[in-house]
């Protein structure tokens, strides 16, 4: 039975930690695979008394935040230019350009910021619950919101101003 | 309905978090408010694009490595890993030099005391199987048997209140005798120990930090006691969880 609800949570799985990741296809799947025998482990702790994607999502959380920390990156001192080609999924060369602009701009941000824009943006998450997940007060959770909102703009802007809009 | 709208409900109405008479509302103000749409229209771009850029990953054929029978198969090949994982991480966490949280001014039982707790963190956390000894359920009787060990009373703090659960605790050799090592774990799984053996008074000082790598100490001398709770967290989410157990390991020694 675990296995069953977990397989069905991986492709959201996978989404989510590409999105953190910035796009880094190998480390959002190392971070996947952690998550899923994490997940394994506690099946008994989890017991299905929460939402079992916001359980995995947290889990998955707290593996890319320990990798942030190892690493001890400030993720505004990555290379764009690592920014895999994975990305170029849009069919208009325009759009592709636009969207590689946006994958490396967010990989730009501070983690505590991408990680709101994501959660928010991509998987739909309340305010109140990425308050929940972070463990951040919700004034927080919506000053990093702006902040990134704004940051993304500007580092889009910075990267190519005629590409700035991604439609 | 043109009353003024705030920052916080654009986002909101950006994010679809809105109900149908704010939706109204907001899109009121933004026909009579060109800048604000703007700002408006750009967030939109920016869920649009993060939607454009990851949304395809869901339609990717799953990496066989992920699906959950192969991760319960590789379990067994991971623990093999776990010996040079374990010795890697202990040289990174003891290492002295940059890049670490180092103590400063401090004494040199706590940076002793910091050391081996940290350890002891590395080594006993990797196990999945065995982290313990005594398992969390016999609280009453592990804290009598370590504090028999130790030669002082000791009660097992309690953590529940923040999410951490004990796991239980063991008995280790420290440099100068016993020490206990306390494992609690939160339903994400990520782990605490707190390490306590008997160390000098040092009057009272605040608490210090040690480690690096993602792993970090907090320690402090306490009665008889030098103790040190670690964990994978920043500095600002370990500090009042060391408080809390400063707090309630004195007053166990009052009463």
């Amino acid at each position: 039975m675990a296995d069953s609800q977990l397989e069905a949570q991986i492709p959201g799985l996978r989404r989510y930690a590409r999105a953190l990741c910035a796009g880094d296809a190998a480390l959002a799947d190392d971070l996947v695979q952690d998550c899923l025998e994490r997940a394994l482990s506690r099946w008994q702790s989890w017991r299905g008394e929460s939402d079992l994607r916001l359980w995995l999502l947290a889990i998955l959380r707290n593996l890319w935040l320990d990798e942030v920390r190892r690493r001890g990156t400030r993720p505004d001192l990555m290379d764009v230019d690592d920014c895999p080609d994975a990305l170029a999924v849009a069919p208009r060369q325009g759009q592709a350009l636009a969207l590689r602009d946006l994958a490396g701009a967010l990989g730009r941000l501070a983690p505590e910021q991408r990680e709101v824009l994501v959660l928010v943006g991509l998987e739909g998450l309340s305010y109140a619950q990425v308050a929940h997940m972070t463990g951040a007060p919700l004034g927080t959770v919506m000053s990093r919101l702006k902040r990134g909102r704004d940051r993304l703009a500007q580092l889009m802007h910075e990267d190519g101003p005629a590409l700035r809009r991604v439609k | 309905m043109s009353e003024r709208l705030g920052d916080d409900d654009l986002h909101a109405y950006v994010d679809g978090l809105l109900d149908q008479d704010g939706r109204d509302r907001v899109e009121a103000r933004l026909a009579d408010n060109p800048d604000q749409a703007l700002r408006v229209r750009l967030w939109q771009d920016q869920n649009d694009g993060l939607r454009r850029l990851f949304d395809p990953v869901l339609d990717e054929p799953i990496p066989p490595r992920l699906l959950p029978a192969a991760i319960r198969s590789h379990t067994w090949q991971k623990r093999r890993l776990t010996a040079l994982r374990v010795a890697a991480a202990l040289a990174l966490v003891l290492a002295g030099g940059g890049g670490g949280w180092w103590l400063r001014g401090q004494s040199s039982t706590e940076a002793q005391v910091a050391r081996e707790a940290l350890a002891a963190h590395v080594v006993y956390v990797a196990d999945q199987r065995r982290p313990v000894e005594v398992p969390g359920s016999e609280r009453d009787q592990m804290a009598t048997w370590l504090s028999k060990r130790l030669g002082a009373k000791m009660n097992v703090p309690d953590l529940s209140a923040s999410g951490y659960q004990l796991v239980g605790g063991r008995l280790l050799p420290a440099e100068n005798g016993a020490a206990a090592l306390y494992m609690y774990e939160n339903s994400l799984g990520q782990r605490l120990t707190l390490y306590v053996r008997r160390a000098p008074d040092d009057g009272g000082k605040d608490l210090r930090f040690q480690g690096r790598d993602g792993t970090l100490a907090g320690v402090w001398t306490q009665g008889p006691f030098g103790c040190a709770l670690s964990g994978p967290l920043p500095r600002e989410d370990l500090e009042p969880l060391a408080r809390q157990v400063w707090k309630q390991m004195g007053a166990a020694r009052s009463s």
